[in-house]
């Protein structure tokens, strides 16, 4: 990966193009190196075919004079008969008494060249290391050159600095000829042998002073050639700088885009995966291998895995699932167990879409599989409560049915079959009465009325039992109650007929239950405070109400005869009295009905009172959450 | 009995024989007493009232003027009687006053559905009781007045 980067990074091309450069300033200076070297090489070969010419001119010039066995000419003082020459004839008179001297061929190129060297541009020179003119002595190099001459070699080339300037200096040796012989005869030479050299000196100036222009035109066009490629270099290198920061960035920009999707995919709970629509696994999360055992290569390796893992039982319903969500590329979710390689069962809420390209080409589906079996235990387990709970119900329903269907038929019969006895013994004893009147003193009289008040009393035994009975089986219509006019109209009606009851009633709440039981519930407080006022010169009886907390809250308050406290649990019990039946009459089942009324309403009741100033019977009733409906 | 010659007015269908004597005993203080036939069961009042059995003799159509009935009854009980007599053309217009011990409202209920003319709880007090009895006899028989088909 870190190599991989290196191709894309900054670093990367500025090595890259510095390489480039160097191979580029290597190759330009070479070649201008390569031209500088082949000037100086056609610089000498000049010079050199220049020096040649040179001395082939000077052979030349010496053989066509040795040919000629010398010149006649005037001696002058610039040139006098030549000293050296040891020739009967070096100094004639012609016929006209003219005097000659013989200019022999040495002699001859010797002026030449001393006269005329500056004209030529060079400088030539014949020697020999056996001299006949000292004149013609060799110098240090010439000497050296001779003498290799003689050992054979050809030609000598040499640059040398004379007098502070550049010279090719160039020898060539002189081979004796038989034109030789006549003036260096004497010396001992053979026709053939090197007898001397010729020398010449080319002054390297012009040369040089061309190569240097031409130097400066091939660096100055090299120069240009190798800015013109550094240019070039430097656009390209900005190109692909930039290119490669480009690149930097997509392939940072893919880098994260590839963790963020690993992120996503591979950190998931579910059991996720992608299948292509040739049934091939493109992706699948690992964790799959939490939920099914099998790792991701298993099912990349084996796609079927995701059909056989299905638990036989599910089969139909997978399979199902399969052809109508699956293959027809719609979205789905199906629940079913399956087997995890170590052979547990696993639930599976298994959810599929399908997933299309941005043109819309159907790419296969993802499949969402969630691990549900705490889930589906739990369920079942409510199912199992609940279907045992609604089993225990009904079994108590039943009880209580059978319970109440007692007590409706006890309640029954008690209305019917314990009546008539009482009216026999009612009816009997007054036949008694009407029919033996004669026979009965006045205590048989009083007893069989005992006998008859008993019977009475009996009988509205029976009626209050009854009445207690049914309401706690009536079934309750709850409806909104205006407490105020249900009390007003109740107190209405037991209004006793002298007219010492102050009445109070106060604005009261609203109650939510069943209108017919509450008139009751008024009906037994109110007529109780107006029985147990009834010793008092003035009745005040007081209906009040409040809302305190989740509660209403009423009372009804009276000034009588009130009770003690200590016996506060007795006053709402069945046929409790808390008076002798001679002071206020009564079966003593008011309250005990105004408390199973109330408490059917899921309420309470309770009372405060005192021995002679009177009692308060409270009841709360739940205030309602909803005030509709 | 000479019950088939004359002509029935009260019709007493009441199995407890006290009770049926009390009110005899009221209807007679009021005079009322003279043509009453007692069943002592719902079995033999329908035998009666439609002219069957020990009652074949009987002409259906002749009375009585009013069915005094209890509802807890041997046999066929008050009701199912209540329900027979209602719902034949011949004996749909005698007037049935339930006289029964119960103060049920499902009693009450039921006998009004089945077209029961009036429904009395009996008091468990005899001057109450003799009062109500002797005071219905005169309300049907005397004030009340019946559609002409039953004469």
């Amino acid at each position: 990966m870190k190599n991989n980067d290196l191709e894309f990074t900054a670093r990367g091309w500025q090595q890259r193009y510095g390489i480039m450069v160097a191979v580029w300033s290597v190759l330009v200076g070479g070649s201008l190196l390569w031209a500088m070297h082949q000037e100086t090489r056609i610089t000498l070969g000049a010079a050199t075919a220049a020096a040649r010419a040179n001395i082939s001119k000077d052979i030349l010039f010496r053989k066509w004079a040795t040919s000629h066995g010398g010149v006649y000419v005037t001696p002058t003082e610039h040139t006098p008969p030549n000293p050296y020459l040891k020739l009967p004839d070096r100094d004639v008179v012609t016929t006209t008494g003219k005097k000659l001297t013989l200019m022999n061929p040495a002699y001859m190129l010797r002026e030449l060249q001393s006269d005329f060297s500056d004209d030529y541009g060079s400088r030539s020179h014949i020697t020999s290391l056996k001299l006949l003119n000292p004149k013609n002595a060799p110098d240090a190099w010439e000497n050296k050159v001779l003498h290799a001459f003689e050992q054979g070699e050809k030609e000598r080339l040499e640059v040398q600095q004379i007098d502070g300037q550049p010279y090719l200096r160039m020898m060539l040796p002189f081979i004796t000829e038989q034109g030789c012989l006549k003036c260096h005869g004497f010396q001992g030479y053979k026709v053939g042998e090197i007898r001397g050299g010729l020398s010449t000196a080319i002054s390297l100036a012009p040369y040089l002073a061309r190569e240097r222009e031409l130097g400066v035109s091939l660096a100055l066009t090299h120069g240009a050639i190798w800015l013109f490629g550094l240019a070039g270099l430097g656009v390209s290198y900005r190109r692909d700088s930039n290119l490669s920061a480009e690149r930097q960035k997509a392939a940072n920009d893919l880098r994260e885009s590839e963790q963020k999707y690993h992120m996503v995919a591979d950190y998931t709970s579910d059991w996720e995966y992608w299948i292509g629509v040739k049934g091939e696994i493109i992706y699948m999360s690992p964790s799959c291998q939490a939920l099914t055992g099998h790792d991701v290569d298993e099912f990349s390796a084996n796609p079927e895995l995701l059909v056989t893992l299905v638990h036989p039982d599910d089969q139909a319903i997978y399979e199902a699932h399969r052809h109508a969500h699956s293959e027809h590329a719609v979205e789905g979710e199906a629940e079913f167990r399956i087997v995890s390689k170590d052979g547990e069962v696993h639930w599976i809420s298994h959810r599929c879409r399908p997933v299309f390209d941005l043109r819309g080409n159907w790419l296969g589906i993802r499949v969402g599989n969630r691990d549900i079996t705490a889930r589906r235990t739990a369920e079942d387990k409510i199912i199992e409560l609940n279907r045992d709970l609604e089993r225990r119900v009904i079994e108590r329903t039943e009880q209580l049915e059978a319970a109440n269907q007692e007590m409706e038929a006890f309640s029954y019969s008690v209305s019917h079959d314990l009546r008539t006895p009482l009216r026999a013994i009612d009816g009997f004893s007054r036949i008694l009465l009407d029919d033996y009147t004669n026979k009965l003193d006045d205590e048989g009289r009083r007893l069989l009325n005992v006998v008859r008040d008993n019977t009475s009393r009996m009988g509205q035994l029976i009626d209050d039992i009854l009445k207690f009975s049914r309401t706690g089986r009536l079934e309750l219509t709850f409806s909104e109650i205006d407490m105020e006019r249900l009390a007003r109209e109740v107190a209405e009606e037991l209004k006793p007929a002298d007219d010492n009851l102050q009445l109070e009633i106060e604005p009261v709440p609203k109650a939510w239950g069943d209108r017919a039981m509450m008139r009751q519930v008024f009906i037994n407080l109110l007529s109780n405070a107006i029985k147990f006022c009834q010793s008092s010169d003035v009745v005040r009886i007081k209906v009040g109400g409040s809302i305190e907390g989740d509660e209403v809250i009423y009372y009804v308050k009276d000034n009588g005869a009130g009770f003690d406290m200590q016996y506060v649990n007795k006053l709402f019990g069945v046929f409790q009295r808390l008076h002798s039946m001679t002071e206020f009459e009564g079966t003593g089942i008011g309250l005990a009905i105004v408390k199973r009324i109330i408490t059917r309403h899921g309420g309470r009741v309770w009372a405060e009172g005192k021995v002679g100033e009177g009692a308060t019977i409270y009841f709360a009733l739940p205030k309602k959450e909803v005030e509709h409906g | 009995m000479d019950d088939t010659v004359k002509e029935v007015e009260i019709l007493l269908v009441e199995d407890n024989p006290t009770d049926a004597e009390l009110a005899i005993r009221a209807l007679k203080k009021s005079n009322l007493a003279n043509k009453l036939v007692w069943v002592k069961d719902g079995a033999e009042a329908l035998e009666f009232l439609f002219a069957t059995g020990a009652y074949s003799e009987r002409k259906i159509g002749t009375g009585p003027k009013v069915i005094l009935l209890d509802l807890r009854l041997p046999k066929v009980d008050g009701m199912e009687v209540l329900r027979r007599v209602k719902n034949d053309e011949r004996t749909r217009t005698i007037p049935v006053v339930v006289l029964t011990s119960s103060k049920e409202d499902r009693d009450v209920a039921e006998s009004y559905q089945l077209g029961v003319n009036s429904y009395i709880s009996k008091p468990v007090e005899f001057d109450e009781f003799a009062k109500t009895v002797s005071g219905l006899g005169l309300y049907w028989l005397l004030v009340n007045h019946p559609p002409v088909a039953v004469q």
